[in-house]
């Protein structure tokens, strides 16, 4: 595998976790109430959380 | 990846975000109120405010309240009764025809145990109801609920793209980086694939499943034809059961009786497109959130009221029916509403700053833009002045 094979690769681990995780936070909620909503609200609103983790750190 | 096959996902992401972008805009702003839609109902009085019954009040016979939103309105037939999960009301629907489609229904909501008529807004006025039709049919029935199912799945088809070429975009950036001092462009193209990237699996749940909604009426009408066709073939080729059908109040009955820890949600009569032309369908549902939105017709002989069958539905309508929680976000009580309303303002971004990248193009051909994502999103800097 090339060095630029690995670089792009590497570019997809976060989007992937991210859109797995995605998968999980709307199927939670669907599943049961209570604690399976609060999994729910963390994972879906963790990723505004990211977007705005980046639009802080990751300006430049 | 290969110069050529770059090439031609870059120009599949463009034409395809192109062509929908300014429909997905309008189903992303009309979407928004809609998620709230429950609560602008309550604020606004749409929604009826009652008090709970007295402790053990009965409920008053359906055939009561039946006969009594008809007389609100006289030459009218009953289409659909139901009850609101959250209050002790029913409503009723009556139109001209057995068909008559929604636009024209009327409505009458009711204390399920005085009887008393609350005076509610008819569903299908107002400016929800003007907001419903942008998002659903565009005004023009069931081809323009077909077409915003061909938008929402070329908005997939963007997605995908689009994830294709973020990875070669991104093999020399950090992930997240957004460059705010190089030039507008830059800084808008950066936010549009941190955005578009961080939202993609919501994103794109939420646009399948839109497109799978936009299947409710011919997917209905297959299994009238088919499955329930063959489960009521004895009824093939008799006359439509008319008015005075068997009783509503013991059919509803003897649905419960047959489908023990479900309860009814709803009731079809003939010819309304739920239960076939003889039977009324007696919808019930469970209790837990999936159980809530897999619903099953019991059917009972409109004419005899005798139970003719409990079908169980198709694995293509359960998918509609579990499709559409996924895209209307009202399934995890206000926070998760609250969060699909964020998520969907930030789908607004992506599709403006991917709209504004393409207005604000420069001269640059595709070739130019490919070089840039072959590149690893390093800009050339003669092509970056503006």
């Amino acid at each position: 595998m090339s060095r630029r094979t690995n670089a792009t690769g590497r570019a997809y681990v976060v989007p992937t976790i991210l859109a797995l995780a995605s998968l999980i936070g709307l199927v939670s909620a669907l599943i049961g109430d209570g604690v399976f909503n609060v999994i729910s609200w963390l994972i879906l609103g963790g990723l505004l959380g990211v977007i705005a983790w980046a639009l802080v750190t990751r300006r430049t | 990846m290969q110069r050529a096959t770059m090439k031609s996902w870059f120009l599949v992401h463009k034409w395809t975000s192109l062509v929908c972008t300014l429909f997905l805009l309008l189903l992303c702003l009309t979407g928004l109120p809609l998620i709230f839609y429950e609560e602008i109902n309550h604020l606004s009085g749409a929604e009826p405010e009652v008090s709970a019954p007295q402790p053990g009040a009965k409920p008053i016979n359906l055939d009561v309240l039946v006969a009594q939103a008809l007389a609100q309105y006289p030459g009218d037939v009953p289409l659909f009764l139901g009850w609101d999960d959250h209050a002790p009301t029913v409503y009723v629907n009556t139109g001209a025809r057995p068909d008559t489609p929604p636009p024209q229904m009327h409505t009458v909501i009711m204390d399920a145990y005085t009887g008393e008529v609350l005076p509610v807004p008819q569903f299908n006025e107002g400016v929800m109801y003007f907001l419903v039709r942008l998002h659903t049919d565009l005004f023009v029935g069931l081809p323009g609920t077909l077409f915003l199912g061909v938008m929402a799945l070329l908005f997939a088809a963007a997605i995908i793209s689009g994830f294709v070429i973020y990875g070669p975009f991104m093999r020399k950036l950090e992930f997240g980086t957004v460059r705010t001092s190089r030039s507008s462009r830059l800084k808008c193209l950066d936010l549009h694939n941190l955005l578009g990237v961080v939202t993609l699996g919501w994103a794109m749940v939420v646009g399948l499943t839109g497109a799978i909604n936009t299947l409710a009426t011919p997917l209905q009408a297959a299994w009238q034809k088919n499955e329930l066709a063959q489960l009521t073939a004895p009824y093939q080729g008799k006359p439509m059961p008319t008015a005075p059908f068997a009783s509503i109040d013991q059919a509803v009955a003897d649905a419960r009786a047959a489908a023990p820890g479900m309860t009814p949600a709803y009731v079809s009569y003939p010819g309304t497109g739920y239960s076939g032309e003889h039977h009324y369908g007696v919808y019930v549902h469970g209790e837990t959130p999936l159980g809530e939105r897999l619903y099953r017709p019991v059917l009972v002989d409109a004419a005899t009221g005798a139970l003719t069958a409990t079908p169980d539905l198709p694995w293509h309508l359960k998918a509609l029916l579990l499709s559409q929680p996924l895209h209307f976000g009202d399934y995890g009580g206000l926070p998760l509403k609250i969060i699909w309303a964020l998520l969907d303002l930030v789908t607004i971004v992506v599709l403006g700053s991917g709209l504004y990248l393409w207005l604000a193009r420069s001269r640059a051909s595709a070739d130019v833009r490919v070089a840039e994502i072959q590149g690893g999103g390093l800009p050339l800097a003669a092509r970056e002045t503006p």
